[in-house]
């Protein structure tokens, strides 16, 4: 399946600058790896060492976020949007880790 | 594209006028905001956002993934790049926390405004210069309008 990602600001020194790229796979894991074949620590920015979706990491297949369907494993068509976005957040008080 | 090892951050002077205003409106919560310029290190206008925190906005802030994506879109679409967000620390000093620290992203400045008893204070300047690097304080310089 072909989709479009679109990228953050802060990933985008990862793309050359681009701020939508195509990237094939049959679900949101393999979307990823596909983008990390050419830009291996965007890998390291988007999953955890144990292949997780990082917590301050949102991801949105057609501006529904994965979380709520299969995660990584949620299933892609030809022509899906995938976004990724930073969690902005923070304060004074420490709080644990979403 | 951001340039992280920038060590100075310029901003025009009514930019840091609209961060003491919108920190002090916010008060006694934390206020928050996005900073666009048009190059690496060079703010040159502040997007108030909503504080979207949902438990305890006092020592929080959350910007929504809606409001970030609009903020990303606004900039994209007038040449500008995002370069980060401001937050305020109500009656706390303008130094990053843990929690601060926990969500920063390289490649996105984190400035932090103290608000003490509802008038802002010190401002300051931040990165990492990598995922799992702890925080740089950056020289902060504003230029007259």
């Amino acid at each position: 399946m072909s989709v479009r990602v679109r990228i953050p600001t802060p990933l985008r020194p990862l793309t050359g600058g681009r701020a939508l790229v195509e990237a094939s796979g049959a679900n949101v894991a393999e979307v990823i790896g596909a983008l990390a074949s050419d830009a291996p620590a965007l890998r390291a920015q988007l999953l955890s060492e144990d292949g997780k979706l990082r917590s301050f990491v949102n991801l949105y297949l057609n501006g529904e976020d994965v979380r709520s369907r299969s995660g990584l494993d949620t299933a892609l068509a030809d022509g899906d949007e995938l976004t990724i976005v930073p969690a902005i957040a923070g304060g004074v008080r420490l709080r644990p880790a979403p | 594209m951001n340039d992280v090892a920038s060590p100075t951050v310029r901003m025009a002077h009514g930019v840091l006028s609209a961060i003491r205003q919108e920190a002090t409106r916010a008060y006694p919560h934390e206020g928050c905001g996005a900073l666009l310029g048009p190059a690496p290190g060079e703010v040159s206008e502040t997007l108030p956002l909503p504080n979207q925190e949902q438990g305890n906005p006092r020592v929080r802030f959350t910007v929504s993934p809606q409001d970030y994506l609009a903020t990303e879109a606004s900039a994209d679409s007038r040449g500008l790049s995002l370069l980060g967000f401001w937050h305020s620390h109500p009656d706390h000093p303008a130094r990053p926390s843990p929690t601060d620290r926990a969500y920063a992203w390289p490649g996105l400045l984190t400035l932090v405004i103290a608000v003490e008893r509802g008038s802002p204070g010190e401002l300051t300047a931040w990165d990492v210069p990598g995922p799992e690097a702890p925080f740089r304080q950056l020289e902060l310089r504003v230029d007259p309008d």
